[in-house]
């Protein structure tokens, strides 16, 4: 039962079956485009790296349920490090996994992951992807001068970073900001932070995660 | 089996719980503490959980309140930081959890597991510790038990706990449950009662 609702949370594909795609940015006068720029890296930093961030995560299942987790994230943005550990509010640790540079396991099948502790079914390779890569939206929002500035959809202002075959739409708004994030021109992920809640939705996963920050502390001595 | 196969969340709980109760007296022999179990039917106590990892140069801490009362019923409500109540009648298992839109039903909660862990408890009940089928014990001198799982399966996910008997008969002083050595979970207790007068409900109710 808890195993079937956990792939689904996870793993399977939601009903969505055509998510927004990626769309040419119109051009703003270079007065807008200025300040846009300005906005853009105000909202966006400058973070302190590296640091720890801890928060309690709603994860909203398809169909309706949910469950309660911690989650802790070490990241050292500037040296694209990442360390995500996921307990259970007992303090069971159910995933603990590292991104970066540095580091490669033959247990995730894939360069850049190495898994420290993976309980099933936290232990599929694709999805402590994901789980890193949810960590490194949260961690690291793009600090620098954007790609392209630009009006999108319904007329709002983006700043828009491209990174190999991602995209990153950064969009202020009146409470927060949203950050879109699309690879190869398909919407993966939404980032959405306003009043101190920040809520991450999985588009090609089919969950979503509100995150509440309980800490975040620069990590001076310890390398993640 | 079942157990074993998955991590459920909720293991940890009718097991302190249990141990909680049953370490009801202080005790140097695995007979003493059975016949101190005998005496004791339920237990109410606050809890301080501390959560160590190799990445956290602070523990992470919980705090809330415990309520067992034999064979089957348990409230284990943490009050920070997280709100979420684990609540147990008579072995039917519930979980709630509150993030500030209002209390919400975990229903990733796994029933078959509950049962499973459920069928234990008579084993702890009557504080036998030494013959249970998926932990090897030992006594040590000064009141601490030591666990070890049997199973590998379940090596993988608990390497050891730790039962720290406090001075007063009938209570213990802390847990400490090993995962690996990089990740433990210590639980300490305090304000403990045991056989309290329990309100009929407060293995039901919600806030």
């Amino acid at each position: 039962m808890r195993l079937a609702l956990f792939s689904l949370f996870f793993l399977s594909c939601t009903a969505a079956s055509h998510p927004p795609v990626l769309r040419p940015l119109e051009p703003l006068d270079s007065a807008a485009a200025d300040q846009l720029r300005q906005t853009c890296l105000a909202l966006s930093g400058p973070v302190e790296t590296p640091r720890r961030l801890v928060h309690s995560i709603e994860a909203r299942l398809p169909g309706g349920g949910g469950t309660v987790l911690m989650g802790v994230t070490q990241a050292d943005c500037a040296a694209g490090v990442i360390r995500s550990v996921l307990l259970t509010l007992e303090g069971m640790v159910l995933f603990d996994g590292e991104t970066g540079p540095a580091v490669y396991n033959e247990m995730a099948g894939k360069k850049d992951i190495r898994i420290h502790r993976a309980l099933p079914p936290f232990d599929s390779p694709g999805l402590a992807a994901g789980l890193l890569s949810d960590a490194a939206l949260i961690a690291c929002p793009p600090h620098r001068p954007p790609d392209a500035v630009g009006s999108g959809d319904q007329g709002r202002h983006i700043c828009r970073f491209r990174k190999s075959r991602v995209t990153l739409d950064l969009i202020p708004e009146a409470d927060g900001w949203t950050l879109r994030e699309y690879a190869d021109g398909r919407l993966r992920r939404t980032l959405r932070s306003a009043a101190g809640i920040t809520e991450l939705v999985a588009r090609d996963a089919g969950y979503a995660l509100d995150l509440d920050l309980i800490s975040a502390e620069s990590v001076k001595e310890t390398a993640p | 089996m079942l157990i074993v196969a998955f991590p459920s969340r909720f293991r940890f709980f009718p097991f302190l719980g249990l141990l909680l109760l049953c370490c009801a007296g202080w005790t140097d022999s695995w007979e003493s503490i059975q016949v101190h179990c005998k005496a004791v039917s339920a237990v109410s106590a606050e809890f301080t959980q501390e959560k160590h990892l190799a990445i956290l140069q602070r523990p992470l801490v919980s705090r809330g309140k415990f309520v067992f009362r034999s064979p089957n019923s348990l409230r284990w409500e943490y009050t920070e930081p997280v709100h979420g109540i684990l609540l147990m009648d008579r072995g039917a298992p519930r979980r709630i959890y509150d993030t500030g839109d209002g209390l919400k039903e975990d229903d990733s909660v796994s029933m078959e597991a509950m049962g499973a862990v459920l069928s234990e408890i008579s084993l702890w009940l009557g504080g036998r510790f030494a013959d249970h089928p998926r932990f090897t014990a030992g006594l040590k001198p000064g009141g601490e038990i030591l666990l070890t799982p049997r199973n590998e399966g379940m090596k993988t996910m608990i390497r050891s706990v730790t039962v720290r008997l406090s001075d007063t008969p009938g209570l213990i002083q802390e847990v400490e449950i090993w995962e690996s050595p990089e990740a433990r979970t210590r639980i300490i207790f305090s304000n403990a009662e045991i056989n309290p007068n329990l309100p009929d409900d407060i293995f039901r109710r919600i806030p």
